[in-house]
């Protein structure tokens, strides 16, 4: 015997082999019994007492869970015949002995006493009498146990559907039990019985409902708090308290430090702030590579230069596009004159400036840092001259070089739109 | 500190929730401008600055109690009851890179606002400027402005109002590319005064403009 217990099957449908519905199929695996012997006792009993079995049977066809795959997987790894270390329950919860017991009372019972009113009472009566058992059962089933455990979101979510289903077949079955029962004459006992039983379900059924909406409610809530404050939490650990420890152990190492301190910071500015919180971008396209446009794709470009160089950029972002060629060659120009200020500057931070308007994209870079003469920089370092102004020209762009040693620098790019636009290809 | 520097440097009082930066502020400014005071909320930042009557007052954007917003409605809102002195002026400090955060304090009546990464020369700087009347951009703060104020397809209904001047534009577009107000005045062949003038006059309509693509462009920041 397995965890679980003799008494914890699951009852479902079993489609596996099934004549109808898989109802008889799933009992019989339920029960640890021959299905085919439960077969020939249901129909037995359906040849006493056709209307009872029928309903019995379509009303275990509507409430019964179907079989689920993994179930369904389980079955085949170990035989359709019964386990006992499966799982019996009612209600998403393992049943006791007694649960199981009394189950089989109901059924038993129910069948034996439907085949005996049958015999003396018009179906008309039977049939609305069962559908109000059904519903209190229904609404008794699934609605009552509220809050009693940890339910799934799904059964939370539709318990009042089944209260409201359950309370409608008990008055539905009632009125409908009175009508049949008087006469033509005596409607108006059968009017003011049904409004006693619709008073006694009120008075019975009122109270219990309105705590049950109010738990649901708190359950809600709470909930979301604690889901709130799990996410919060779990944020603060992976990142923040991540980078402190990070922090620590590396405490000597000032440029570590700093790029370490500075990648946390925009992860929790970007996490703090959202839309627009990385100076421009709105965070759910940031990381997606398809939807990108000019300002997402520098600020991803920066970032990146931010975890390698021990340099802070300070981007002002106006405005956005859809990333095309030009835009793509706009921002590779502006990485190569990001990384040109965070290699030879010698600064913390670099100013960066893109706008975007209707004709052209500009985008500055700009430091305060030992600054450099534009004309006298060795054919050597071709980085500037051949990584921007070339890479502009060649998509109809220019760039400007504005610097003096010991006045920093700015670099100013600019590229224009509209032809650019029209020329745009669907991808 | 002497009662005759009082008077030149600025008189300033400090309202932010942590103690940390409360404190790194004062010792940071100490010797530039003169901290009389300094409070931990709204509340206790609308009496202390009441009690001691401060020319600056450096607030935070998120507060218990209502904020930086709140803060500076409620003071204002005294100051008009009182009239026999002017109200103080506002710096909004914040670590908060958020429109909406910097646009509300802004129209509540800051006079201007800076990120807590501002060096203390910087905020000092800062400080004289908001007590002589005029407004201090951060370069975000220009951009957030530009960007609100950017396209000109509607017909705007004030257009003195909800419009920015080819000029104004280039100051600001200057400010947001991380120029400092002297290094604009030296690009645009102007004076600091003018410039002042220039940034002094976008904050008005910051302000007061109900231009439509500033209220859209706010709605959509979920802010009025």
């Amino acid at each position: 015997m397995s965890e679980g217990g003799l008494w914890t099957v699951r009852l479902t449908r079993r489609r596996e082999g099934r004549w109808v519905a898989g109802v008889c199929n799933g009992l019989a695996a339920a029960l640890g019994v021959q299905v085919e012997a439960l077969r020939a006792v249901v129909v037995l009993l359906a040849i006493g007492s056709l209307p009872a079995v029928g309903l019995l049977y379509a009303l275990a066809w509507v409430f019964l869970p179907p079989e689920s795959e993994e179930d369904a997987a389980a079955a085949d790894g170990r035989g359709v015949a019964a386990e006992p270390g499966a799982r019996f329950t009612i209600n998403g919860r393992p049943a006791d002995l007694l649960d199981t017991v009394a189950v089989l009372a109901i059924v038993s019972g129910a069948v034996l006493l439907i085949g005996q009113f049958t015999a003396w009472l018009p179906a008309q009566v039977v049939a609305p009498a069962l559908l109000a058992t059904a519903g209190a059962g229904v609404a008794w089933g699934w609605g009552g146990r509220a809050g009693a455990g940890g339910a799934a979101g799904r059964r939370e979510r539709l318990r009042p559907l089944f209260v409201a289903v359950g309370v409608s077949l008990v008055l539905l079955g009632g009125i409908a039990t009175m009508a049949a029962l008087g006469d033509l004459n005596s409607i108006g006992r059968s009017a003011a019985g049904a409004a006693v039983l619709v008073a006694g379900a009120v008075l019975l059924l009122g109270p219990w409902m309105a705590r049950l909406a109010r738990n649901l409610t708190d359950e809600r809530r709470q909930r979301i708090r604690s889901e709130e404050r799990a996410e919060v939490a779990a944020h603060l650990h992976d990142g923040v308290l991540q980078t402190l420890a990070l922090i620590q152990k590396r405490a000597g190492d000032d440029r570590a430090v700093r790029s370490l301190a500075r990648r946390q910071e925009r992860e929790l500015r970007s996490w703090l702030y959202g839309a627009r919180g990385l100076g421009g971008v709105p965070q759910e396209i940031y990381g997606q590579a398809d939807t990108a446009t000019v300002a997402t794709l520098l600020r991803r470009e920066l970032d990146d230069l931010e975890d390698h160089y021990a340099v802070r950029f300070d981007a002002v972002l106006v405005g956005d596009a859809p990333l095309d060629d030009t835009g793509r060659a706009l921002v590779a120009a502006g990485r190569e004159a990001a990384l040109n200020a965070a290699r030879h500057a010698g600064v913390d931070t670099v100013d960066v400036y893109l706008e975007v308007e209707a004709d052209k994209i500009s985008l500055y870079v700009r430091d305060r840092g030992r600054g450099f003469d534009p004309s006298a920089v060795p054919p050597d370092r071709r980085g500037l001259a051949d990584s921007v102004s070339a890479r502009l020209r060649r998509h109809g762009g220019a760039a400007d070089i504005r610097s003096a040693p010991g006045e920093g620098a700015e670099i100013e790019l600019s590229m224009p739109r509209g032809i650019v636009r029209m020329e745009e290809k669907p991808r | 500190m002497s009662s005759e520097r009082a008077s030149a440097t600025p008189r300033v009082f400090v309202v932010d929730d942590h103690p940390l930066v409360r404190s790194g502020v004062r010792s940071e400014l100490e010797g530039r401008v003169d901290v009389v005071g300094t409070a931990g909320d709204v509340e206790e930042g609308v009496a202390g600055i009441a009690a001691t009557r401060p020319d600056v007052v450096l607030v935070d954007v998120h507060m218990p109690g209502g904020g930086g917003a709140e803060l500076i409605k409620r003071v204002l809102a005294t100051a008009d009851a009182a009239q026999d002195q002017p109200p103080p002026r506002f710096l909004a400090l914040s670590v908060s890179d958020a429109a909406e955060d910097v646009i509300s304090v802004i129209r509540a009546g800051a006079r201007g606002y800076l990120t807590k990464t501002v060096s203390g020369a910087e905020l000092a700087e800062a400080i004289g400027r908001v007590a002589a009347g005029d407004a201090v951009f951060s370069p975000r703060l220009a951009g957030f402005v530009l960007d609100a104020f950017a396209g000109s397809m509607t017909l705007p209904s004030d257009p003195e109002l909800d419009q920015l001047t080819a000029r104004e534009r280039d100051v600001l577009r200057l400010i947001a590319r991380g120029y400092a107000y002297k290094e604009v005045a030296r690009r645009l062949n102007l004076s600091v005064k003018t410039v002042e003038t220039h940034v002094s006059s976008v904050l008005r309509k910051l302000q007061l403009s109900s231009r439509h693509e500033l209220t859209r462009w706010a709605t959509e920041r979920r802010l009025v």
